[in-house]
């Protein structure tokens, strides 16, 4: 019984270490803009981007 | 936190994509093809940011309005789930709905094409009252038969052009307002790591006036097509206002958000955790960033550019003179061309196998083999040959020929060279002619293999590698473990691409 309880705890500890992560793991948000060139950020133009640049 | 000198490896979509996500070069990770063709290939299979932030317990989704998201072009492989929508639909909305449903570590993937369809954004749309343009409520590239809108780019001036892709671009700043207003509302935006990037630019008649102006993307390798912003905000808004101005690559950012979460990276990421430079430590002005364009080649290191493409040859630039990309100095600088070249050199021997080519020549003739590429041959050198002699390489600025000089009976060469995404031509000379087509044979040593043989004229490429007693059998494969999968687009689809232009 010990020996199986000990079993069952080294099976889930990986699992439950990653149940933990999970739960306090920040969103992650990853957005491809198509064509987009790099001298078009600037605020007259992507005044919403360029304000994340602040 | 921004960076500002930012470098897409492609100036494609699907290539730059697959470097994006698994953090390895073109020539690594094999996928590509070209879309005026219609030939693609995915990706080899490897670990990327998504099966490791899965690994790691989050959960992924795609959202795109793209064809390439679909499952076939090898993007979207370990995503939990990926959408691609009608092209008339913003994917952010879709992406904002289920970072808000998923309760534990989403990880969402978002690619739009809203600035890449600016050719249809038609005159006309009245100015709001603050001077702002009006943006169209979807942008139906269908529409008008032009998918990718190659044609309707090639069609308009350069002043409509600039005009229309500078709209476009306010529209999406339009749409990525309403994005970040919804979060903020819901509570998640500033606990989010987010990253902003594009795929490729943009060219928009840069360079030369006139027929010499650049137009469109993937068949160059200019700043204007290479550069693309990146914009990194990580939670709580940690490093908010930095910027990195020293030159990274595209294939940094999964390493990068890895290391910003404290997850690690797979082995077979090729890019750099830019952590460091973000958190202050000085980053190397003059350390190369490497790219490939449809079948051509460019490296920039410090103030200078090195570009190859099969229109245009070897060009070098000095971008702080020239920031416009527009003198070629690869003459007059034959030093600095000769060192980017050997940059390029090393770069494109690390990412992939080698040329391997099996001879059987008739006993006691002089028989040679060469091996003649259409690109550009920075390296280009036996690795192995089962003999031990009578091999020859000879290179020049463009192209190289190598020749294995053999006597009787089988062997191998396997044959390294920096040509991951071009043809090559076997000519065979028996003592010293051009050999009767009738006594060589030919066979791809793998049918799945994602370079084809020119044969020469006459020769059978379908013919069994046998081992005739009176010829020359020849076979070859590229870099065979593992191949990349050439993909089979369905009639559909296909046919879209090419009533949009994107057919030969």
């Amino acid at each position: 019984m010990k020996t199986s309880l000990l079993a069952a705890i080294v099976l889930l500890a990986p699992a439950h270490a990653r149940a933990i992560a999970a739960e306090t793991a920040p969103p992650v948000i990853l957005i491809s803009v198509d064509d987009l060139r790099e001298d078009r950020v600037r605020p007259d133009l992507m005044p919403r981007l360029s304000a994340l640049l602040e | 936190m921004y960076f500002s000198s930012a470098y897409a490896q492609a100036s494609w979509t699907v290539p730059s994509h697959a470097s994006l996500l698994s953090s390895r070069y073109a020539a690594s990770h094999g996928a590509g093809g070209s879309p005026t063709t219609l030939e693609f290939r995915s990706p080899r299979p490897a670990p990327d940011l998504v099966s490791q932030l899965r690994a790691h317990g989050y959960a992924a989704d795609a959202y795109a309005n793209t064809p390439y998201f679909d499952g076939r072009f090898g993007l979207t492989a370990h995503f939990d789930r990926a959408f691609v929508l009608p092209p008339v639909t913003d994917p952010l909305p879709s992406a904002a709905d289920w970072l808000l449903a998923t309760a534990s570590a989403p990880f969402v993937f978002a690619h739009t094409y809203a600035v890449h369809n600016y050719a249809d954004l038609q005159d006309g749309l009245p100015r709001r009252p603050d001077g702002r343009w009006r943006c169209p409520a979807v942008v139906d590239p269908f529409k008008r038969g032009s998918f990718a809108l190659m044609r309707g780019r090639s069609a308009l001036s350069c002043a409509e052009s600039r005009a229309r892709y500078d709209r476009a671009a306010w529209c999406f700043d339009e749409a990525l307002d309403r994005f970040v207003t919804r979060l903020k509302a819901e509570g998640l935006w500033d606990r989010a790591l987010v990253a902003i990037v594009a795929d490729h630019g943009e060219s928009l008649c840069d360079g030369a006036a006139g027929r010499g102006a650049r137009k469109g993307h993937g068949q160059l390798g200019h700043e204007e097509q290479l550069r693309v912003p990146w914009v990194l905000k990580l939670p709580g808004g940690r490093f908010g206002g930095r910027r990195v101005e020293t030159p990274v690559e595209l294939i940094d950012a999964a390493p990068t958000i890895l290391a910003a979460l404290g997850l690690p990276a797979p082995e077979s990421f090729q890019g750099r955790d830019r952590m460091p430079e973000a958190a202050g430590a000085p980053g190397d002005p003059a350390a190369p960033v490497f790219a490939e364009t449809d079948g051509g080649f460019a490296v920039r290191a410090g103030g200078w550019k090195l570009l190859w493409s099969p229109s245009t040859g070897w060009r070098l630039h000095d971008l702080t003179r020239d920031p416009g990309e527009t003198r070629d100095l690869s003459r007059k600088q034959e030093g600095k061309r000769l060192e980017l070249t050997a940059a390029l050199h090393d770069h494109l021997a690390r990412q992939h196998g080698p040329w391997k080519v099996r001879v059987r020549g008739p006993r006691g003739r002089d028989t040679r083999l060469r091996l003649s590429f259409d690109a550009p041959i920075v390296h280009a050198a036996p690795v192995f040959h089962e003999k031990g002699d009578g091999v020859s390489v000879a290179t020049d600025a463009v192209n190289a020929t190598f020749v294995s000089q053999r006597d009787g009976d089988e062997d191998w060469l396997l044959v390294e060279t920096s040509t991951p995404s071009t043809r090559a031509t076997l000519l065979v000379e028996i003592d010293g002619a051009p050999a009767d087509a009738s006594l060589i044979h030919t066979a791809r040593g793998d049918a799945a293999g994602p370079q084809p043989w020119t044969v020469p004229p006459g020769a059978d490429a379908a013919a069994a590698p046998s081992a005739p007693r009176d010829g020359v059998t020849v076979w070859g494969l590229l870099d065979a473990t593992p191949v990349t999968r050439r993909i089979e687009l369905p009639p559909a689809l296909r046919e879209a691409l090419r009533r949009a232009g994107y057919a030969p």
